[in-house]
């Protein structure tokens, strides 16, 4: 699924996030194949939204938040 | 004396480098720095325990070497060109997120750099149940590593961290021993062209050699003799692209594989801290409301707070100004010194609280991680107006000083994005318009309250920086409506954690900054005020010998004048400002108004001071300076020169003109070209003419 679909409170492990229509940076924050995502909210106007990658709190905007693949983990 | 050192400061962003620069050098600085974050090197120095003088540089905070900003070339462009000479690089990186900030340091190991790091906030290990096995992980790493608090902690954390500052300085020799380890050559690069041209640069490490050819476009011009071979290679962008993917892809896993044998995180102990507190920042009702408030109250404090130490400056300096001119003889040099410096050094200082309460809260704000959650709240509202959230950074240290926050905008990624907020920053009330406005809002807006407890002179202040920001909208409405643009906007902000803010970081940027402000403005305000005071004193025939026409001339006007003001008039300021007083004029100035708007044209506050010295020549000294200016008669019709008409007109020119040299300067610096700072400066002033005009025309 994609990252865009996660709803808010919900944990996944990203599944995709590499082809070249992102940044590098994005990557080198800590965005990478394997790594556990969690929605933490989005921002009162509606974007940005907030996550936590891994050990990092971070804000995407959508256009990138589309491009992500994730997999959803139930707990 | 042992032979000097050279080591660069490098790391993540939020990292507390700078914090930790501070603490290594204390005040010994050589260049100062802007509020908020660091945009270009910051040169300090201290001495190891063996008397090694060490030279330290700090970087911009940056997430690889790969630079996705322009802030970020600068550290690429400092350490490949190494004009520097660079020695060795310490790397700080946060505890919190170690994996992170090690991918940094493996690109500056492979670029051949003797590396050093220090993992800083281990203060915070504890608390959050995070454990390291630091000697297993230098020996993984082969480099040496300890473990660094910038912050100063209550009890025995004071000594403690003040301990392990004096540890670093011992252990900076160890990193020149160690064998720094190369990642990067087994990440082969067969597919690229490189390969070929390696033979024929044998002292470069391979890593370098790719950074030159993957980022040739941020220095192409600066190195292009040196390293020709690989310049001519011809450019596959698409095959780049992958490289560097596969080359942060590969960093992780031997990051994790490193880490997994010396990192250990119980994630139980783990408070949310920073979670919590952001459940509330950015609610959506509780969020903005909180963000407002905090606006109003910065605002209220610079008008109100500030009000009372400038009224003892201004005290102070006029009683100086009498007591100097009761005690010393009457002559050119006592009014040098008295109308002349004296004055102009008033000027300077009387703004020096406002100043201090604005970038005591920009630093604030900055040192406690809000500003991060300004850029998030703010995004939304910034996309119609071809702006980014992180615009917000440069559009409020605007607020301080235009000249910052222009080249604070290099942290936006986004081309077009950055250029807009470039273009509109100027707009932003700074803190040299404020002068100005307090003066003339003290001259012509009643000293009364609203409803028994809002401050009318305070709510004009606010309405001025709402205008302020308001033309910077609406222009970047319009250019985001003309400039066209290829890029796609990509939005990535690390937010960071919630800290305490250490006061000592505080205390340097308030200070690095008035001191830039006292001594950089101040030069010029100083020296034109002695120019302006040579221009009021001296001048033609009439004024030589402006006794005798005086008397002449008194017969045949009605109205009666005072020798002094006519001199004034004839002197060779008062030729100038008669002559461009046909300009003037409709938007409902005098020729002295005229000879301060002209002045401010180099720095806005050189209005107030040139006010002050205009009207300190000749007048009774005793007087404040507002109530100097208040009194002043318009010679002819014998009104008031401030009337309300008047005022608002000036405040309305003063939002909208372009008069800041510093300003045009580095825009035409940051842009590359004449051509921004030039429409800039066209389009503001232009602006500001036609306001002024209309509404002196109206309330007239």
């Amino acid at each position: 699924m994609d990252l865009y679909n996660l709803k808010i409170g919900q944990k996944a492990i990203i599944k995709h996030c590499n082809d070249g229509k992102l940044p590098l940076k994005l990557m080198e924050m800590g965005c990478v194949t394997g790594e556990r995502i969690f929605f933490i909210g989005r921002a009162p106007l509606g974007t940005p939204y907030y996550y936590k990658i891994g050990d990092t709190r971070i804000a995407l905007g959508k256009e990138i938040v589309k491009e992500i693949e994730v997999d959803l983990i139930h707990e | 004396m042992n032979k000097q050192i050279k080591i660069a400061l490098v790391g993540n962003p939020n990292t507390g480098k700078t914090s930790l620069f501070n603490k290594l050098t204390g005040l010994h600085k050589k260049i100062g720095n802007y509020p908020g974050i660091t945009v270009s090197r910051v040169v300090g120095n201290f001495k190891l325990d063996d008397g090694t003088p060490v030279d330290i540089i700090d970087l911009p905070g940056t997430y690889s070497l790969h630079p996705s900003s322009k802030d970020e070339e600068v550290v690429l462009r400092e350490l490949m060109l190494n004009r520097e000479k660079i020695d060795g690089v310490l790397v700080v990186a946060d505890v919190n997120n170690l994996k992170r900030n090690l991918i940094l340091l493996t690109e500056l190991q492979d670029f051949g750099f003797p590396v050093m790091l220090a993992i800083n906030m281990c203060d915070e290990m504890q608390k959050k149940g995070i454990e390291i096995d630091i000697d297993k992980l230098q020996e993984l790493l082969g480099i040496p590593v300890m473990l660094v608090s910038a912050k100063r902690s209550k009890g025995d954390g004071l000594r403690q961290g003040k301990g392990k500052i004096h540890q670093m300085h011992e252990r900076i020799p160890e990193m020149f021993k160690e064998k720094s380890r190369k990642y990067f050559e087994n990440y082969h690069l067969t597919e690229t062209n490189v390969d070929f041209v390696k033979k024929k640069y044998p002292d470069l490490s391979l890593y370098k050699l790719f950074l030159l050819y993957s980022e040739q476009d941020k220095f192409k011009k600066l190195i292009k003799s040196d390293y020709k071979d690989i310049l001519e290679l011809p450019f596959e962008e698409h095959l780049v692209k992958k490289l560097l993917q596969k080359e942060v892809i590969k960093r992780y896993q031997d990051i994790n594989s490193i880490l997994k044998q010396t990192y250990k995180i119980d994630k139980s102990i783990a408070t949310g801290f920073t979670g919590r507190i952001d459940r509330v920042l950015l609610h959506k009702f509780w969020g903005l409301l909180i963000f407002f408030m905090i606006m109003a109250v910065i605002f209220q404090s610079i008008f109100s707070f500030a009000s009372v130490p400038m009224e003892w400056i201004d005290s102070f300096f006029s009683n100086a100004s009498v007591f100097l001119k009761t005690n010393l003889p009457d002559n050119q040099l006592t009014g040098l010194l008295t109308d002349g410096i004296l004055s102009g050094i008033a000027g300077v200082l009387m703004f020096v609280p406002q100043i201090t309460i604005l970038f005591l809260f920009i630093a604030l704000l900055e040192e406690m991680g809000y500003m991060s959650r300004i850029v998030f709240l703010m995004d939304r509202i910034m996309q119609p107006f071809g702006l980014s959230g992180k615009s917000v950074v440069p559009l409020l240290s605007g607020t301080a000083c235009a000249v910052p926050a222009i080249m604070s905008a290099r942290t936006i990624g986004n081309a077009k994005e950055r250029l807009i907020t470039m273009l509109v920053t100027p707009f932003i009330t700074c803190s040299a318009r404020l002068p100005v406005y307090s003066i003339i809002i003290a001259l012509v807006i009643p000293k009364t309250d609203l409803f028994g407890f809002i401050n009318i002179q305070g709510l004009v202040l606010l309405a001025l920086y709402f205008l302020g920001f308001f033309a910077a909208i609406f222009s970047a409405f319009m250019l985001n409506k003309i400039i066209k643009s290829n890029y796609k906007r990509f939005f990535i902000l690390e937010m960071p954690e919630y800290k305490l803010p250490i006061f000592k970081n505080i205390y340097i940027t308030v200070w690095d900054n008035l001191k830039a402000f006292v001594f950089g403005a101040g030069k010029i305000i100083v020296a034109f005020s002695i120019i302006l005071w040579f221009l009021a004193t001296h001048g033609g025939e009439k004024f030589k010998h402006a006794n005798q026409y005086f008397k002449q001339e008194n017969v045949q006007h009605a109205q009666q004048m005072d020798l002094s003001s006519y001199k004034l008039e004839h002197s060779y300021l008062g030729v100038m400002g008669k002559s461009i007083e046909p300009v003037i004029r409709p938007l409902g100035y005098d020729w002295k108004i005229g000879i301060a708007i002209l002045t401010s044209f180099a720095a806005r506050e050189v209005f107030v001071s040139t006010l002050s010295t205009i009207y300190s020549v000749g007048d009774d000294d005793s007087q404040l300076l507002k109530d100097r200016i208040a009194s002043e008669r318009n010679v002819e019709t014998g009104q008031k020169t401030f009337t309300f008409a008047v005022g608002i007109s000036l405040l309305l020119f003063y939002v909208f003109a372009m008069q800041c040299f510093s300003t045009l300067a580095v825009l035409r610096k940051e842009t590359g070209s004449w051509k921004w700072p030039t429409l800039v400066f066209f389009y503001m002033t232009g602006i500001a003419y036609i306001t002024a005009f209309v509404a002196y025309q109206t309330l007239k």
